[in-house]
């Protein structure tokens, strides 16, 4: 029995393509917890799309900040704050108009944050008042894949 | 594995068969410059899908945007035999009813009228 989370943290530069990094090591602890294949997919997509709303948008490409991954470790749930040096984003979701998207009048990117509330079980974006801001994705065990 | 695309040319339609990641960087640029490529020549696409290993939310919106542009040249784009995690994207999104797809090459072919 797991009495308190076990916490395993990386620092990421602030460098596209370092995504991949923070997604494999959330397989990784997926796969200790025993999620199935599909949940772990779904885990490594959200991942990889908010580490890249941090690197792009919350640091803004600043190669001297960093961001930071906490993976943390329960006994029923996976939990993964990706902390960047951005004012943060509101928690209401844009929803994409994919009609708008597909004529060509919203931009066709915009999809991350939608795809991010559809693959976790919780997703919450937290601006902190010292500074900096995370998004709080959460998985739990013996909640059914999608499919 | 970065994305390569296969060119195959069928009278007016053109077979783009992408294998590897479509993700920011790895892949979105590539298929930017062969759909421009095909807009530029007047070409229908059908955009194979069965190799891509992994899509995010910049290859869907490369995706988005290659249909936008094709279309708005005239043209049709549509899409052939997404994997189960490519189709997995394409519900979550609801792109799946706004593209045509299709699981066989030949259907997919003839849906443009072009010889096989």
């Amino acid at each position: 029995m797991i009495a308190e989370p076990i916490i395993t943290e990386l620092r990421l530069p602030t460098r596209l393509g370092f995504e991949k990094v923070a997604m494999s090591t959330a397989a990784s602890v997926a796969e200790i917890m025993g999620f199935s294949t599909d949940r772990v997919e779904d885990l490594k997509t959200a991942v990889s799309e908010a580490c890249i709303n941090a690197i792009e948008h919350g640091n803004q490409l600043n190669e001297l900040l960093g961001v930071v991954v906490t993976l943390s470790m329960g006994e029923a749930s996976l939990e993964v704050k990706i902390r960047d040096h951005g004012n943060g984003v509101k928690n209401e979701m844009h929803v994409p108009d994919m009609d708008r998207k597909m004529l060509g009048e919203e931009d066709p990117r915009g999809m991350g944050m939608f795809l991010i509330q559809a693959l976790v079980d919780e997703v919450e974006y937290v601006s902190e008042l010292a500074g900096g801001s995370y998004a709080r994705l959460v998985i739990h065990l013996n909640v059914g894949s999608r499919d | 594995m970065s994305l390569t695309i296969a060119h195959h040319r069928f009278g007016t339609v053109e077979l783009l068969k992408l294998s590897g990641r479509l993700t920011l960087g790895d892949g979105s640029s590539t298929l930017r410059s062969a759909i421009r490529s095909a807009v530029e020549n007047r070409q229908d696409l059908l955009v194979d899908l069965s190799e891509v290993s992994y899509i995010d939310s910049s290859g869907l919106g490369e995706l988005v945007a290659g249909f936008a542009s094709v279309t708005s040249g005239g043209g049709q784009m549509k899409l052939l035999k997404p994997n189960k995690r490519v189709d997995s994207m394409l519900q979550i999104t609801k792109l799946y009813t706004t593209f045509e797809v299709f699981e066989d090459e030949s259907a997919g072919l003839a849906s443009f009228g072009a010889p096989e």
